[in-house]
Order: structure tokens, then C-alpha cells, then sequence
């Protein structure tokens, strides 16, 4: 090959390098450029690399198509993800975003009202005439003629081709269901930003959770699936509304919880709202009661003393407490609702709810163990669940002798119900405290979320006592045939202008169900329930609150898919089961 | 030939360039039916979406127990009547182990007579459903 001299120009380079191509050099090297069949050549070359060169990428689109699939899927992406559903533990939708569509019309460009207006009436039944007619002769340039057209009318009134008016798609955050579970779920503002409930958790701590739910190439999202059963949901809310009714109070509230996973499977809260039309939400009676205040829960947080004296093994079932004289604590004293003024055992301290026993079994603890004992129980933090209204607990600051006292039995100490029910759940499933939760929860991640805090033991005699309580004690009135409830009852006096008032009373009966090996547990409160003649004119838990807890009892078991049993389940028997579950 | 050369060519662009505007125009009418069914697969989810809200509203528990206590002449079972599988046998009238005689499916007899006043009659549901609708009817 024949180097071109150096006075040769470039595109004399590369035309020579085609001819080469083509194999018409001459001597010297370089091609004949003056013979007019080799240019026709060279474009013939020219034109054949072209061709050669797009067959080529054609090629190479068609057999490596990935590539273009990639760049349509990035686009794509950006789609925006709707928010995603609420369902119930079996699959009902509590909330869900629809898209609805809202006719206006501009005034301005309307040409004859009469005749748009006898062309809508017919589709729309309910349309005010006289006012649309108005609206239509204002010189506006914007007015609504209906809001929230379904998808299938829209079609039809757009069909009608008028001229001046259209649609504004907006979607809408929609509560199928209504008011029911209102207090978990919450609700959301115009702009679809959660302001409570697990609405607001979705937007707020649990973001991380919602974006896991979405699937960006579907442009969609799965649906979070509460642990809650919207059928024991209305049993239970029914029940309550029932109570609040007859005993003209001022509210009430009842959780039931899967003992063994922590499972909120119902939680109400009355009075509620409907979440479609939240404007009731923000009264101040409309708080979420279950975790969003807290209270002096009184004579049901016994149960958690006597708990702590068993476990730390200074008094067994056999012990005696002399019960005849009411204690001094501070500047007042401590008495019995229903004195005895004799010695009791411990099931009998229990049964007739004695307050000078239990202040005296929690001092024979110990002031300093008292308190390591709530601690552990996580009733002196706040209880953080996926509701985001969560009330922090009330203590005292300086806690002394007093203190302990009254917190044996449920005063000077307010906490979340929630964070009780969950207490009771340990007292009675083996002893292990489980943090609740209000989303469905796999059985494998429930040892994660939970850790022993008693012994088994323990757990057995809490559930012989409990069971106990219903038999014989204050909770009879709480007995669903067949389902071995038991439990214990509180009626705690309320403060009213910095003093305990006589007259108004937290009543509430925490329990639990069936009591051989507790699946659920319930609190269910009552909020200043007043007396009536058929109750005698008395107005403590056992008359109220108790037996609206066996109603609710009797109605959600065999939602709950508990088979009743003929077969007693009695305390002793409890008692004297090999040690278990 | 040159000049058959170029006529092939000639003749090689025309039907390259056809077939590239026929690719190019079914491209365009795929993309068009793509974006199109695209449309109808998001108004069909909506439409999913929709009806299983509806069917969520019309499964409120307080709505079924409306309809159950105004149709149904049903009642919570008592305890006594919830048995084990084992028991059938002894509750079961006519179903005595043992007699030959026991009727095959005395179940089934006993709830013949009843199957009517059970099903009842079933109320013809609205012929549009309008969910938004209904749900702020009954905030009014």
C-alpha cells in the first residue's frame, strides 16, 4: 500500500481509500479521480454503507428490544400512586379513593339556558331549577351545576354536547362504611392528607409503610390490612351505644384484643363521627377514648397488684389480709366500698374489690418494687401504636407510700385503656406483654413484639382469680353462657374540680374470654353512667359496665369463631389445670 | 450495468421507504390503541374499585342487621344447640344407630319445610348504584 504524499489534501485521503475499496487504483497510488464511472462508484458506495449502517441498528433494535422497553417503563414511573385502601382483617374496605367527576358550566358561554337546562333535567332528577337558572344568568365564569357526577352519568351529560359547560375530575377519600371503626381509621383533609387515625399514620410514621405498599408500574397500591373485624366491630359499638343510651352517659369505650398476638380485632369510642363528613371530628367529646386520653381506671388496675404480689412471691392464694379498719394515707383515709370489717383471703380481697387489702399488698411489696413493676408493664411511658392520638400517663411526680396505695387500685395513676388491655392480656396469656397493634400481624413476628414479664405461674392464678370474679364476685353480671368469661370491675370516681366527686364515676369491667385459655380480652367503660330505678338506683360497674361487657361478650364470640361449650369451666378448675398455655 | 444498478436501488429506496411509512403507521395506530386500552383498563379499575366500595357499603354490619331483623325470623342459636360432630347421631330425631330404617338425609328433611321462610323474598336492589350519592344522602 502506497503512502499518500504529504501535498495530498484529506478528502482526497478518503476518496482514494474508497476507490481502494472498489479496487481501482492506479500506479501512483492514487485514484483516477477525472472517470466518471468511478464517482458513480463512489456514491454507490457511499449509498451502500448508509444502507448497510441503518439495516444494521434495525437489526439491533430487533433482536435487542430490551433496551427500547427500558426506556418506555422510566416513563412511566412517574405516575402517581393513589393512596392506598383500607381494608378490614377479611377484606372489607373501610376507605377508598374514587374519582367522581363535578359539572360546571361558564356562564358566559352558555347561549340558551333553556335549552341546557331541558337537557340536564332529565338526567338530573333532583336538579333546583329555578336555581341553576340563576346561576346560569349570573356573569360569572364559573359556576358548579352538580358536584360528584358517578363516571357513568358524566359520560351521558357529555354526550349531551352543550355548550359552556365540562367536568372537573377530583377524587375523593370515601368511608363505605361509615362511622363505623371512625376512631381508627380517622380521616383526611380536602387534599387527601391524613389528620388522624391510621389515616394520619399512613401520611405521618408510617410513610415508610405505605410506600412499601405501592407498586409504581401498576400505578397502584395494596391495601392496608387492619387487624380489626368491622363484624365484632359493630357488635361492639352497638352494644356501647345501647349502654350509653340507657344509662345516659356521657360515653363509653371498649377494646377487644387478640390475647395472643395483640391484635386489636375491635376498639370503639363513643360518641363517634363519620369520617365522610369529619366536621364532628374535633369536638372535644369525639376524642379517640381508647388511646388518645387517659384515665384512673380504679379497681380493675388491682389486678395488676395482685399480679406483682404473687410474682414476686410475698403473697400466694392463701394469704390473709385484716380488712377492719380503714388505712390512713396522707391526709385522708383509705376504705372499702363494700366493708367487709373481717378478715379476708386473697381470692375474697379480690372478689369484693377491697382496697384496704390491695393497698396493703402493694406495700408488702415494697414502695420501690411497686413502681420497677408498673415500669415494666410500660405503664409510666406513653403506649405508641399505629393511631397516632396517644396519651402519655399521669403519675404522681414525688411518688411516696400514698402513692403506692392508691395505685394499687387504679387511682393517682392514669393510663391509656389500651395500655391496660395489653396488661391484661400478659396476666392471663402465660404472662407475656404483647405491644398492641391495629394492623393485621403475622403470627411469626408476635415474639418480636412481645417479652415475658411474669411468670406462668402467675398467669394461671390471675386467670383462677378472674374466673373467680365472675362466678362469685362483682362481675357475675358479666357471664356469656358458654364462654367461660371472667374478669374484674371497676368503678373509679372521677376528680371534678381537683376533688373525687361521689357522683360521677368511671365504670369499667376489664376481662377476659374463654377463661381456661383466654383468646381475647376486653375492657368495656362507661363514662358517668347515671342510676335508674331498674338498677336500684346504683350506678357501679357491676350495673352497667359489667353487664354490658357480657353482652358484648355473648355477641362477638361466635363472631370470633369460638365454639361455645356446655362443659363447665370453673375456677377450680382452672386452678388445678396442668400448668399451661 | 451501472444504469441496472441504479434502478434497483431506485426501485430499493421506494420500497424501503413505503415499508418504513407502513411500520411507522401501524406504530402509531398500536401506540393509538395502546394508549386507548390503557384508558379503558384505568376506567375499569375505577370501575373495580367502585363496586367494591359498593359492595363494602352494602355489607355494613349495621344495614345487614337491619335487613336480617325486617326479612329473617332468625335468631342468635343457644348454646344447647351448638353440638359436636360426634353427637349428631344421638340428636338427630329418626337417626338412631343402629335402626335400618333412619331416613338418609334427615337434615335435609327437616330443613325442607323451612327453606322458604329462609330465603324469603329478596328485594330488587337500585338499578344505578350511586355510592357518593348514598353515602351523603344519609349524611343529610
Amino acid at each position: 500500500m502506497t503512502v499518500p504524499s504529504d501535498k495530498v489534501t484529506f478528502l482526497q485521503v478518503v476518496r482514494w481509500l474508497f476507490a481502494k475499496a472498489l479496487g481501482r487504483t492506479d500506479a501512483t497510488g492514487l485514484p483516477n479521480f477525472k472517470q466518471g464511472r468511478s464517482r458513480g462508484r463512489l456514491v454507490l458506495a457511499v449509498f451502500i454503507l448508509c444502507f448497510a449502517i441503518i439495516s444494521g441498528r434495525i437489526i439491533q433494535l430487533a433482536a435487542f428490544d430490551q433496551g427500547y422497553d427500558r426506556i418506555r417503563t422510566s416513563s412511566t414511573v412517574n405516575v402517581r400512586i393513589p393512596r392506598p385502601d383500607i381494608v378490614d382483617r377479611s377484606g372489607f374496605v373501610l376507605a377508598t379513593d374514587l374519582r367522581s367527576g363535578s359539572m360546571f358550566a361558564n356562564p358566559r358561554k352558555v347561549n340558551d339556558i333553556d335549552e341546557a337546562i331541558e337537557l340536564l333535567t332529565p338526567h338530573l332528577p333532583n336538579l333546583d331549577v329555578k336555581k341553576l337558572r340563576k346561576k346560569l344568568k349570573s356573569k360569572k365564569g364559573f359556576v358548579w351545576v352538580k358536584r360528584e357526577v358517578t363516571p357513568r352519568l358524566q359520560e351521558t351529560l357529555h354526550d349531551l354536547g352543550i355548550a359552556g359547560f365540562g367536568f372537573r375530575n377530583e377524587t375523593r377519600r370515601i368511608y363505605p362504611m361509615g362511622a363505623l371503626g371512625a376512631h381508627v381509621l380517622g380521616f383526611v383533609d380536602v387534599d387527601s392528607v391524613g389528620l388522624a387515625g391510621i389515616e394520619k399514620y399512613l401520611d405521618d410514621r408510617g410513610r415508610l409503610f405505605a410506600a412499601s405498599l405501592a407498586d409504581p408500574h401498576k400505578a397502584a397500591a395494596a391495601p392496608v390490612e387492619l387487624s380489626v373485624d368491622v363484624r365484632v366491630q359493630h357488635g361492639l359499638t352497638e352494644e356501647l351505644k345501647r349502654a350509653v343510651k340507657k344509662f345516659k352517659a356521657k360515653g363509653a369505650l371498649g377494646i377487644v384484643m387478640d390475647a395472643k398476638t395483640g391484635e386489636v380485632v375491635a376498639a370503639s369510642s363513643l360518641p363517634d363521627f363519620n369520617p365522610n363528613d369529619p366536621k364532628d371530628a374535633l369536638k372535644k367529646d369525639r376524642i379517640n377514648r381508647f388511646t388518645g386520653g387517659v384515665f384512673e381506671m380504679g379497681s380493675v388496675f388491682k389486678a395488676v397488684t395482685f399480679a406483682m404480689a404473687f410474682d414476686k412471691g410475698t403473697v400466694n392464694l392463701g394469704s390473709r389480709f385484716d380488712v377492719r379498719a380503714p388505712l390512713k394515707a396522707g391526709g385522708s383515709r383509705i376504705d372499702d366500698f363494700h366493708p367487709q370489717r373481717r378478715i379476708l383471703t386473697v381470692p375474697e380481697v379480690f372478689t369484693y374489690s377491697s382496697n384496704i387489702g390491695t393497698a396493703k399488698m402493694a406495700l408488702g411489696v415494697g414502695i420501690v418494687e411497686h413502681q420497677a413493676f408498673l415500669k415494666k408493664f410500660g405503664f409510666f411511658e406513653r403506649l405508641r401504636t399505629e393511631v397516632p392520638e396517644a396519651a402519655a400517663p399521669l403519675r404522681p411526680r414525688r411518688w411516696g407510700t400514698v402513692s403506692t396505695m392508691t395505685a394499687s387500685f387504679g387511682h393517682g395513676i392514669s393510663v391509656q385503656p389500651l395500655q391496660l388491655v395489653a396488661a391484661a392480656a400478659a396476666l392471663v396469656n402465660g404472662g407475656r406483654l404483647i405491644t398492641p397493634t391495629f394492623l393485621k400481624r403475622d403470627a411469626e413476628l408476635v415474639a418480636s413484639h412481645s417479652r415475658q414479664v411474669l411468670r406462668a405461674e402467675t398467669s394461671r392464678k390471675m386467670r383462677y382469680l378472674f374466673r373467680l370474679n365472675v362466678e362469685k364476685g362483682t362481675g357475675r353480671k358479666a357471664k356469656a353462657e358458654g364462654y367461660a368469661v371472667g374478669g374484674k370491675t371497676g368503678t373509679a370516681e372521677k376528680v371534678v374540680r381537683g376533688r373525687y366527686s361521689k357522683k360521677h364515676r368511671f365504670n369499667s369491667f376489664l376481662g377476659a374470654f374463654p377463661m381456661d385459655d383466654p383468646r381475647y380480652v376486653l375492657v368495656v367503660s362507661i363514662d358517668e353512667p347515671q342510676p335508674l330505678p331498674e338498677t336500684h338506683g346504683y350506678a357501679t360497674s357491676g350495673w352497667n359496665a359489667v353487664p354490658t361487657a357480657g353482652k358484648v361478650i355473648s355477641r362477638i364470640a361466635p363472631l370470633l369463631g369460638l365454639r361455645p361449650r356446655t362443659e363447665p369451666v370453673t375456677a377450680d378448675g382452672i386452678l388445678n389445670a396442668r400448668l399451661g398455655g | 450495468m451501472m444504469r441496472f444498478l441504479n434502478s434497483v436501488l431506485v426501485v430499493a429506496i421506494l420500497v424501503s421507504a413505503s415499508i418504513v411509512y407502513g411500520l411507522e403507521r401501524q406504530s402509531r395506530l398500536t401506540d393509538g390503541r395502546l394508549t386507548k386500552i390503557r384508558g379503558e383498563i384505568a376506567e375499569e379499575r375505577e370501575q373495580i374499585r367502585r363496586l367494591r366500595a359498593e359492595w363494602s357499603h352494602l355489607n355494613t354490619p349495621a344495614r345487614l342487621e337491619q335487613l336480617a331483623v325486617k326479612h329473617l325470623q332468625h335468631q342468635p342459636s343457644p348454646v344447647s344447640q351448638v353440638i359436636k360432630l360426634n353427637e349428631v347421631a344421638e340428636r338427630v330425631p329418626g337417626l338412631t344407630p343402629g335402626s335400618g330404617a333412619a331416613p338418609q338425609d334427615a337434615i335435609a328433611e327437616m330443613l325442607d319445610g323451612n327453606v322458604a321462610a329462609i330465603v324469603g323474598e329478596v328485594p330488587a336492589g337500585p338499578k344505578e348504584p350511586d355510592l357518593i350519592g348514598n353515602i351523603l344522602k344519609g349524611l343529610q
